[in-house]
């Protein structure tokens, strides 16, 4: 390299040297004393003011003991039932806290708090109703609608077998439902007031249950109504029914 | 050569019936006696209210490979969708309610028909439980027969389809202006019609 291509770069760095001991910007910036690192085990851990909540529920026992499936094949049902009591893996539950407790988990607007079966008057000749209804009621509560009480009802055939017990099958079928409350303006040409309800629906896939009726101690079968009605679903769940009150 | 033989083959086979799917509202119901415009035949089945529409809806099923499958049969889904406007106890105050019953359904690809194994009937009823809740509460019904649902195209009228259900009535369907039910314009639509003034006779 020749000492023309050198000259430039000296002259240069010379120079910066000159302009910065001239003007000396140098600035102390001081450390932020040291913390505690988190996971240290001799860091003090601060004592929680705020207890944690007290669970709520109150004297509501959530799970019994397991009901007893007792019962006979019925040769007649009719009227209206309810679901009291589902038993699952081995623990049955109130029917309306185990719904409770599920809308409470799914902050939902409605909860469920009634199923009902309804196999009709009672027959003429005896036998097994050849439709039902299935009703679902749900309390809801929503901002402009107020507090009130769906219930949706699927009517659909029933179908019985007694290769293995008796067997009750209903369709596949789902229903959907919404409300709109519309309240006519006061002022001409204005548009109305309307408060949207919460969309509700109700999927009874295919259904097959193995039906028992359960007749108090020393009363035979086919005398007068059955105490209850237990469903005994294909995935081991038993819905325990009991005749519903006339005022319901 | 090939190709004329495919041409010849083609045309022995006869064409099938078209199918409908997606959602179609119910524009007029044919019966026995006449035509009836949708609307009436839908208040006429809820007492009181005022306005009303009904759409059904037709899906096809995914068909999986481990399904057993009928023979010129396609699985699918019937939806039958009732919307009624309802005026309440209260002055000025109107409600809403849509309600529907969907069933597992077959399309018979040659009959050109829906058909359904089982039906079903599917009612709502609201009861209030606190002040603020609608006074008088409401009900509104859908249903689905059992049987079969027989289509034809139809070409220059205000309907696309005519369907006739299983108790001989039959259904002209449009393509609804909306999937969903706009009460809000129903109702503006019946104050307006309600504000008119009625025209004196003899006048032009």
């Amino acid at each position: 390299m020749r000492a023309t291509t050198w000259l430039p770069l000296c002259v240069g760095a010379i120079l910066s040297a000159a302009a910065f001991a001239q003007n000396p910007k140098m600035i102390e910036v001081p450390l932020p004393p040291e913390e505690p690192v988190p996971g240290d085990p001799d860091a003090v851990t601060p004592e929680i003011l705020v207890p944690l909540p007290v669970p709520t529920g109150g004297n509501r026992a959530p799970r019994r003991e397991q009901r007893k499936l007792q019962g006979e094949p019925p040769t007649a049902v009719f009227g209206v039932w309810t679901v009291v009591q589902i038993t699952e893996l081995g623990e049955t539950e109130d029917y309306a806290i185990k719904m409770d407790r599920a809308a409470n988990a799914l902050d939902t607007d409605c909860t469920i708090t009634a199923t009902w079966f309804d196999f009709g008057p009672p027959p003429t000749v005896p036998g097994l109703p050849s439709q039902v209804t299935v009703t679902q009621v749900q309390r809801c509560e929503k901002g402009g609608l107020g507090t009130f009480s769906s219930e949706t009802s699927i009517t659909s055939a029933a179908t019985w077998s007694s290769a293995d017990g008796v067997v009750l099958e209903l369709p596949e079928v789902r229903a959907d439902q919404q409300l709109i409350r519309l309240r006519i303006a006061e002022e001409a040409g204005r548009t109305p007031s309307n408060w949207v309800g919460p969309e509700l629906r109700v999927d009874q896939g295919r259904s097959r249950y193995t039906v028992l009726a359960e007749y108090p101690p020393r009363r035979q079968k086919g005398e007068g109504r059955p105490d209850a009605l237990h469903l005994k679903a294909t995935n081991g769940a038993v819905w325990h029914l009991e005749p519903l009150a006339a005022s319901e | 050569m090939w190709a004329l033989a495919m041409l010849a083959c083609k045309g022995n086979q006869p064409d099938l019936p078209k199918k409908i799917v997606g959602t179609w509202e119910v524009h007029q119901v044919e019966v026995a006696a006449g035509e009836v415009d949708a609307m009436v035949a839908v208040t006429n089945g809820h007492p009181g209210c005022t306005w009303g529409r009904m759409t059904l809806t037709f899906e096809e099923d995914a068909v999986l490979p481990e399904a057993p499958a009928v023979e010129g049969m396609a699985p699918g889904h019937f939806t039958a969708t009732t919307d009624v406007m309802c005026p309440t106890k209260d002055k000025g105050e109107v409600f809403g309610c849509t309600v529907s019953a969907r069933v597992p359904a077959d399309w018979d690809v040659v009959g050109g028909k829906w058909v359904v194994a089982q039906g079903t009937t599917v009612r709502n009823r609201t009861r209030p439980i606190d002040a603020m809740a609608m006074a008088s509460g409401t009900a509104c019904e859908a249903k689905v027969s059992s049987g079969e649902y027989e289509v034809v195209t139809v070409r220059g009228q205000k309907w696309k389809w005519e369907m006739r259900t299983p108790d001989g009535t039959v259904y002209r369907l449009r393509a609804p202006q909306n999937e969903r039910p706009d009460f809000v314009a129903a109702l503006q639509r019946e104050q307006r019609a309600a504000s008119a003034p009625v025209p004196v006779e003899g006048e032009n």
